[in-house]
């Protein structure tokens, strides 16, 4: 199984009459291949994703400007979040639990309840 | 109930969590989940009072039992009520002089209530039940940052 990770998103929201940030989004994706020959024939398209995302209010008493936030900060929080909660090995186990589902049979006939001409898994 | 083995065990857990890198950068940022957040306050203690000796074969109380069931909330950073809380019940018992001494149904409600909050006070019970409670609710934070998955 092949897994790639990425942060969809790491955005400030303001408050409503100020450029104080009152919350913050983020969302970490993991997009899934069977196996590298599957990933280049997708050329890229996952077979399988999930996301795990987070909404974290900041308390009045200390929230500031939204320049006050280096993107060094915000790379360092999320991925302090990131570890903390543990989403790699969450989106892990999504991401595998949907790559190795049970799959359905192609060419199944729900009348004859046969395979309809070969069997071709 | 034992204030400085709480509070080693408290400075424990403390010097757990910050040296551990993400939650000392969430913590500097401000930016620790609400749930995370642990400003301990009293909510509430209820006193309880009991005889639980008395001189020779007499009803004069020699000895009260005062119950001190405690309620911790772990902050309160919002505008609803906290729900996680912390509980304790600690037994003090308080010896009366011989002087002093009468039936338990002699003492009066304002006295029982006085030698109630003295008891309290002396047995540091408010302090010690923070340090209980800021040490369960900080401990169970360390226990689910070192949780292996």
């Amino acid at each position: 199984m092949i897994i790639e990770y990425e942060w969809v998103n790491r955005e400030p929201f303001l408050e409503y009459s100020s450029y104080n940030v009152e919350n913050w989004l983020f969302q970490l994706g993991a997009k899934g291949w069977l196996t590298e020959s599957g990933k280049i024939a997708s050329s890229g398209d996952p077979e399988a994703i999930a996301y795990k995302s987070l909404t974290m209010k900041v308390e009045k008493s200390v929230r500031k400007h939204v320049t006050g936030y280096s993107s060094g900060d915000i790379n360092l929080i999320s991925e302090a979040y990131r570890t903390l909660e543990k989403w790699d090995n969450s989106l892990m186990r999504e991401v595998s639990g949907e790559l190795y589902s049970s799959r359905s049979v192609p060419n199944w006939n729900n009348s004859s309840l046969q395979v309809s001409g070969e069997l071709d898994l | 109930m034992d204030l400085l083995k709480i509070q080693q065990q408290l400075d424990e857990v403390k010097t757990d969590l910050t040296s551990n890198a993400e939650f000392a950068t969430l913590s500097g940022a401000n930016m620790l989940p609400k749930n995370w957040t642990v400003n301990p306050y009293i909510d509430q203690i209820k006193t309880g009072i009991t005889p639980s000796s008395f001189y020779g074969e007499g009803n004069n109380v020699r000895t009260l039992n005062f119950e001190f069931k405690s309620l911790v909330k772990k902050h309160n950073i919002d505008a609803e009520k906290c729900q996680s809380q912390s509980n304790s019940t600690i037994i003090v018992k308080s010896p009366v002089l011989e002087s002093d001494s009468k039936p338990f149904s002699d003492f009066s409600e304002q006295e029982l209530l006085e030698r109630g909050n003295q008891v309290k006070s002396d047995s540091n019970i408010e302090e010690y039940v923070l340090k209980v409670a800021e040490h369960d609710f900080l401990n169970s934070i360390r226990k689910y940052i070192l949780e292996k998955e």
